[in-house]
């Protein structure tokens, strides 16, 4: 599969206190205003995307899940109190040996605009090791 | 060379950016889970080790970062000591490298980053 398809979109307002725990929980500094570089995690898994929506949308199984790869351009500034609406695409999935790998492309859009990008692969990994 | 930063993830840290982030993967916070998984324990959430690289590179530039990239190599476990490494690759541009690894020089992540210049 290669082809862009959308999996899922949410929308997800920007609670200060999820910041303000998140940055704890990550020990980021608490003088930048703006969300922690990986703070989009949060708004996947608290918008809708949870880590076992994830598997059955991809159709892993979720004890043999491994977080290959994941980036991030930022290309305006999110803040707490900000809405964003996230558009969930699958950008390509292939199989080799015993690994599935999916590839993710997530646009996060602020005031219509978009603000961050993530991409990352999943890979499930069936045999002796799971992740 | 940015200077070197030493790290320990431990357990709580992990079950509290769980709580925090919503990744409720029982492979990162229950032991007989992680095992049965074949695992020997609980590991690190991949974005916690992402977010210690993060919290480095705001450390070393305190400029905002336009990309962020991560690869993750090997897992993370509790108690763990790890080094947090980075350099520019091109200090006018305003890219740089993060390497966490632990102390045998296991490479766990292998990022790249952006600062605005």
């Amino acid at each position: 599969m290669k082809e862009k398809t959308e999996l899922y979109r949410y929308v997800y307002k920007i609670e200060e206190k999820e910041v303000n725990a998140f940055k704890q929980a990550v020990f980021a500094s608490d003088s930048i205003q703006e969300i922690p570089p990986t703070f989009a995690t949060v708004m996947d898994f608290q918008g809708g995307m949870s880590f076992y929506k994830l598997t059955e949308l991809l159709q892993y199984d979720p004890a043999c899940v491994l977080h290959g790869s994941q980036s991030y351009e930022y290309i305006k500034p999110v803040y707490p109190g900000d809405q964003i609406e996230a558009i969930v695409y699958i950008t390509g999935k292939t199989m080799k040996k015993n690994m599935t790998f999916a590839k993710l492309e997530t646009t996060y859009i602020k005031e219509n605009e978009t603000a961050i990008i993530s991409r990352s692969v999943l890979i499930e990994q069936k045999g002796d090791r799971h992740v | 060379m940015f200077n070197l930063i030493q790290w320990t993830i431990k357990q709580e840290d992990i079950e509290s950016y769980a709580h925090a982030s919503g990744d409720h993967n029982p492979i990162h916070t229950d032991a007989e889970y992680a095992k049965k998984a074949g695992l020997p324990g609980c590991i690190a959430h991949g974005m916690l080790v992402m977010a210690l690289g993060s919290r480095a590179i705001d450390e070393w530039c305190a400029e905002p970062l336009t990309s962020y990239d991560a690869r993750f190599q090997a897992m993370t476990y509790p108690d763990e000591p790890l080094a947090i490494k980075g350099s520019w690759i091109d200090e006018e541009a305003g890219k740089g490298s993060v390497t966490i690894e632990n102390e045998a020089g296991e490479v766990k992540m292998k990022g790249f980053f952006t600062v605005k210049r």
